[in-house]
């Protein structure tokens, strides 16, 4: 705003300085010394004019750093809010697109759209306003043009607007048959179809010529009308000033400043229609900002979000330790896991997730889940964690409600390895540290070594002690995108490293930890879980004889409702932390 | 341009097209000399009228200000459309030239994953390729000559003048520029590079979001955004801090310039007895040619910003010249034997790229006519790849493919292509009705076969609820159909094509069991007597195929009937074992 009002003030000023200018000319024979303030003058406003061009186009950016930024954030933090289930339902690649490069779109509309939007706004204003006080005649005839624009613009609109607007879709449509003759190409080729195509594009293509010319001789009309009238506003200001010249009535120098500022006074409209697109691109990014945004809101209304925050607080709950000492049993919020009447919906589907599942699991207790793919196994793990909504029934934890919880302290006391765990293109300790607060560099460095042991020891007890010699920077190697530079078996026991160094956790949750391990790889990961499990709960899905052999109890999920036949395996008092192998646990339940 | 992309171009009367861009300009050009003259002519009136001549002698300057100033839109819309007629006439023979290309190499001759993805890039590259004429090379043109003219036109006034003018218009319109681009390049790089790694974290992100939520870790992660954002905001001040100079430097040099043009003009009028023949008046007007000058190049850095993008489009696009057909055919091709060949595959390997890694490594298999044969494994493992070489669109580096006998290097591809069916992975739906997409491999097909396939793929009760049934137009601008529906949309029109040899590529990855089931058992009877090769990479309802084929980085690793190797400790038992099921909703609709 102050830089546009300072903009339009330097361009009266080279307007007055050079028209005074050039009138000393005719009043006497002058010399350059005559007319040095006059130059001095021109040349500092032009200087002026010079260094607000600039700082503008800095001021804009720093507004767009501050807008992009904070939509960002906000969006980002809202996507995770509102949890997975959510984020599956609506296309996820869009949605990163959206957040990411759709955000950027955002700059040039902050930054030059809606300064040159203010300008636009106020300079004609300015500018008239001095023209008035210059000669009132001139404002007069240049208010009359500009009054006229309004006029021949809904004539214009009026004539060709259902015309383009019959024309537009026809235009759409041709102007997207080549793209999808091209993509659709590995299939015409396969049928024997793709020659007979060139001679369509040949044909389409012209046809889209000749439409596309026939909609922009009257698009482009609008535009043809603006430069006229401005062109002819200049005309009209320009020989009524000659003729009142001629008789007397004016001076020249005012006359020759309202020349000059004419054209300025058309600008901004005719800069408009270019700016469209810079205008349109931002608009619609903002409109999908709000759109992911306003989606949350009513999904959280149709009862999909995760549980609200606010929450009573877990207080001296696993939260507080989750940067304990390391290690030892977990001593806080022991009490079973009772899950009651569970009813999981997706949105869009017809069948119940789950269909009131009821379970059980008392402090170190272990409890494996089998069943078929699509019996709702990853769903149950999911809600335990929070991070499926649960339509109906409730979970508790040591007496806790879930929904009465804090989500962030609830799963605090879980360690949780999904069925294909999520690895970012950061290093590997970043991956495993997943959660925890970044190492400042305040950090002692012995405290940063016992850290990294610890890490270690993690990726031992999943069978990778030999990853981190392995790897170029150790502990500190980028894995690329999504754990690229790791195989799938590497990935998994990457992830139950990673809930393995969540030591403060109470339950253990895993979802198939050993699909892709070999049995050795497997035995070795299953003993090393049977120790360091101590007293914390499990609950497994997996259909591994090894891994059932640790469970204390088989639970059979069928459709979504545990199975008929579930029964207590082994007592609990045979299960020590010795990590032998017991016997196996005939699974009675059939899947 | 290379050679080939240039003689397509311009077959069609190169002459033609050069008139159609000299008119395009010289219609700029009298729109903005129109302009110049306006402002040229008002300030002559003006500053002659204050001299109070007689009214007579302004007349015709009167006249031709009220002329020019219609001119000058007129010009400008004159131009506009020459050069958008010019570009479109270009754009549609370059469509076609790179159509001829892209039919020869896809898919498979644009390495392993010709993507849709890809080719939309193309087609975005041709359709940028035509900013060469309607944003940079008219206005380049254009503006060049205006200010030439101008800088005549001072001369005229005052042979001292048009130096200076031209020095400025010069350092404005071309000099100021290309520096600003140069200082700039590093700061638009890093720039981009930061917009990048940002758009790669939000796509990570929102990927692990179930983890990143499970972990509590959406604090950190937004902590980590704010230092990406921090980083970006640096490298947008940085790049706008360079855009801003060279603005703020052309509008000095344009005020200056004028200002010292004025002031050669006060010298000489000073100097004026002395014979440069200079009058008050000349010099006014030289002011006002020196404003309007810088007026018109004032388009230049834009039009020198679209050069950049536009050139690099036709550089892309370029490149489609260059690439190699991936099959060629036989210069005297055998004949196929009729009926239903035996397929062989003879130690064959496939790669992509010349020194790349084989996407298929020395594959042996036989499948007699009329068999069923299921091939699984994990993605990646080369399903896709041995369905592109059955199909001929890629060529086998080593070993032997015979159909019927036949080394199918003896055949030409459009024969052996005409006894396969194929649905591919994520086959395309065309903006054209349904009826048109699935009568594309067997125009002649009744209403009532349509339907009948439909129906046994389970999208009976979808047609039905269609709004214009077989006669619905699909596709981008109609009715948009999910992944299942356009999976079984290709299915459909394979089944229909009535070729004696299936290829389905993952034709149930986007069902679920139930459709699933409903698929195999109305493929299997479709493919009664014929040939089937059953892609995919489930596990379910492959006990009755006549063969199973595990496959695994581009190797056989395990084959035979499915209870066997369900039954034997191998790769089939595993991959049975870590089949994995869908977290949460499977289906992205």
């Amino acid at each position: 705003m102050a830089v546009g009002l300072g903009l339009t003030g330097c361009l009266v000023a080279q307007a007055v300085f050079l028209a005074d200018l050039l009138a000393r000319l005719f009043r006497r024979p002058v010399g350059l010394h005559d007319v040095l303030v006059d130059l001095a003058g021109l040349v500092a406003a032009t200087l002026v004019r010079s260094l607000l061009l600039a700082l503008g186009a800095t001021a804009g950016a720093g507004a767009a750093n501050r807008v992009r930024g904070k939509l960002r954030r906000d969006a980002l933090g809202a996507v995770l809010g509102r949890g997975p289930v959510w984020l599956a339902k609506e296309r996820s690649g869009e949605l990163a697109v959206t957040l990411g490069r759709g955000l950027d779109a955002l700059d040039a509309y902050v930054a030059d759209y809606l300064p040159r939007l203010v300008l636009a706004g106020l300079a004609p204003l300015v500018l008239l306003g001095v023209i008035g006080a210059l000669d009132w005649v001139s404002l007069l005839v240049l208010v009359a043009v500009l009054g006229v624009v309004p006029v021949f613009m809904v004539l214009v609109g009026k004539l060709t607007e259902q015309r383009v607007a019959r024309r537009w879709s026809a235009l759409a449509a041709l102007g997207a048959h080549f793209l999808d003759t091209v993509q659709g190409l590995p299939v015409l080729r396969a049928y024997g179809q793709a020659r007979r195509q060139e001679a369509k594009i040949a044909e389409v293509t012209d046809d889209l010529r000749r439409t596309t010319l026939g909609v922009l001789r009257e698009a482009f009309l609008s535009a043809l009308v603006l430069e006229t009238l401005a062109a002819v506003g200049t005309a009209l200001v320009a020989v009524p000033l000659a003729l009142r010249l001629i008789s007397g009535h004016m001076t020249l120098a005012p006359a020759l400043t309202v020349l000059i500022l004419t054209p300025e006074v058309f600008l901004p409209l005719r800069r408009a229609s270019a700016d469209f697109h810079a205008a349109a691109e931002g608009l619609s990014a903002f409109d999908r900002v709000f759109e992911v945004l306003g989606a949350g809101a009513t999904a959280e209304a149709g009862g999909t979000a995760l549980p609200g925050a606010g929450g009573a607080a877990l207080s001296g709950a696993c939260g507080d330790r989750v940067h304990g000492d390391g290690g030892g049993a977990p001593s806080s919020l022991r009490g079973p896991l009772v899950v009651s009447g569970l009813c999981v919906r997706y949105p869009d589907r017809d069948r119940w997730a789950l269909d009131g599942v009821d379970l059980r699991v008392a402090p170190g207790e272990r409890v494996a889940i089998v069943g078929a793919s699509g019996a709702g196994k990853s769903s149950l793990l999911g809600a335990l964690l929070g991070l499926v909504p649960a339509s109906a029934g409730s979970i508790a934890l040591g007496g806790l409600v879930q929904g009465d919880a804090d989500p962030e302290a609830w799963r605090s006391c879980f360690a949780y390895l999904p069925q294909r765990p999520w690895l970012s293109s950061a290093s590997l300790r970043d991956n495993l540290r997943l959660g925890k607060e970044a190492a400042s560099d305040a950090v002692a460095e012995d405290a940063r070594l016992a850290e990294d042991a610890r890490l270690a020891e993690a990726l031992s007890l999943a069978d990778l002690s030999g990853l981190v010699a392995r790897l170029p920077e150790g502990l500190g190697t980028p894995l690329g995108e999504g754990g690229a530079r790791l195989s799938a078996g590497e990935r998994q026991r990457v992830g139950l490293a990673r809930a393995m160094c969540r030591t403060a956790a109470t339950v253990v949750v895993l979802d198939e930890p050993t699909s892709h391990l070999d049995a050795a790889s497997e035995e070795r990961v299953v003993a090393n879980l049977d120790r360091w499990l101590a007293g914390r709960s499990l609950v497994v899905a997996s259909h591994r004889t090894r891994l059932l052999e640790l469970a204390d109890r088989v639970v059979t999920l069928d459709g979504g409702r545990v199975g008929a036949r579930t029964r207590p395996a082994t007592p609990r008092g045979r299960r020590g932390g010795d990590g032998a192998p017991r016997r196996s646990v005939p699974v009675e339940a059939a899947p | 341009m290379t050679q080939a992309m240039s003689q397509a171009v311009t077959r069609e009367g190169a002459g033609r097209d050069v008139a159609r861009g000299l008119l395009a300009v010289a219609l700029g050009v009298v729109g903005q000399l129109s302009g110049l003259g306006l402002l040229a002519t008002s300030a002559w009136l003006i500053t002659t009228s204050s001299l109070r001549p007689p009214i007579l002698t302004l007349s015709v300057a009167i006249a031709a200000v009220r002329l020019l100033a219609l001119l000058r839109g007129l010009g400008r819309y004159g131009e506009r459309l020459a050069s958008h007629d010019l570009a479109l006439r270009i754009l549609g023979r370059l469509r076609v030239w790179s159509y001829r290309r892209l039919e020869t190499v896809v898919p498979g001759g644009l390495g392993a994953g010709t993507t849709g993805d890809v080719l939309s890039r193309v087609v975005a590259d041709v359709d940028g390729a035509q900013d060469l004429v309607v944003r940079a090379g008219v206005p380049l043109v254009t503006g060049a000559a205006t200010a030439a003219a101008a800088i005549a036109l001072s001369g005229l006034l005052l042979a001292d003048t048009w130096p200076v003018l031209g020095a400025g218009l010069l350092a404005a319109g071309v000099a100021v520029p290309l520096l600003a681009r140069r200082a700039g390049r590093r700061a638009a790089e890093v720039l981009s590079a930061e917009r990048g790694r940002l758009a790669g974290t939000m796509v990570e992100t929102i990927d692990g979001a179930a983890d990143v939520v499970a972990f509590g870790a959406t604090r950190h992660v937004l902590a980590a955004l704010d230092r990406g954002e921090a980083r970006l905001a640096g490298a947008l001040r940085r790049s706008a801090a360079v855009g801003g100079a060279a603005t703020g430097f052309a509008a000095l040099v344009s005020g200056t310039t004028t200002a010292a043009v004025v002031a050669l003009g006060i010298e000489a009028l000073g100097r004026g007895a002395g014979g440069a023949h200079v009058s008050a008046v000349a010099v006014a007007v030289l002011g006002f040619v020196s404003l309007a000058a810088f007026d018109a190049v004032g388009a230049l850095p834009d039009a020198f910003a679209r050069l950049d993008a536009a050139v690099s489009s036709t550089r892309r696009v370029q490149l489609l010249g260059a690439l190699a057909p991936p099959v060629t055919d036989p210069t005297a091709p055998r004949p196929l034997p009729p009926g239903d060949p035996a397929l062989v595959l003879d130690h064959v390997s496939v790669s992509y790229a010349l020194k790349g890694p084989a996407a298929l490594e020395s594959v042996d298999l036989s499948l007699a006519p009329g068999e069923a044969m299921a091939v699984v494994g994990p993605s990646g493992a080369g399903k896709t790849t041995l369905a592109l070489a059955l199909l001929r669109f890629v060529e086998c580096a080593s070993g032997r493919l015979s159909l019927g006998g036949v080394d199918v290097r003896d055949l030409s591809a459009d024969e052996v292509r005409s006894r396969i069916a194929w649905a591919p992975q994520d086959p395309h739906v065309f903006a054209a009705t349904l009826a048109a997409n699935l009568r594309l491999a067997r125009p002649e097909a009744t209403d009532a076969e349509l339907v009948a396939v439909l129906d046994a793929l389970g999208l009976g009760p979808w047609l039905s609820g269609l709004p214009e049934g077989l006669a619905t137009e699909l596709g981008e601008r109609g009715l948009s159909v999910s992944g299942g529906e356009r999976q079984r949309i290709g299915l459909a029109r394979a089944l229909l094509a009535g070729r004696p040899m299936l290829v389905l590529d993952e034709p149930t990855a986007h069902l679920d069991e139930h459709a699933e089931a409903l698929v195999r058992d109305a493929v299997r009877s479709y493919a009664e007597g014929r040939t089937l090769v059953w892609i995919t990479h489930r596990l379910t309802g492959l006990e009755d195929f006549d063969q199973v084929v595990v496959l695994d980085g581009g190797r056989v690793v395990e084959h035979g009937p499915a209870a066997v190797l369900a039954r034997r400790a191998g790769p089939y038992a595993e991959l049975l074992a870590s089949t994995p099921f869908p977290l949460a909703v499977p289906s992205r609709a």
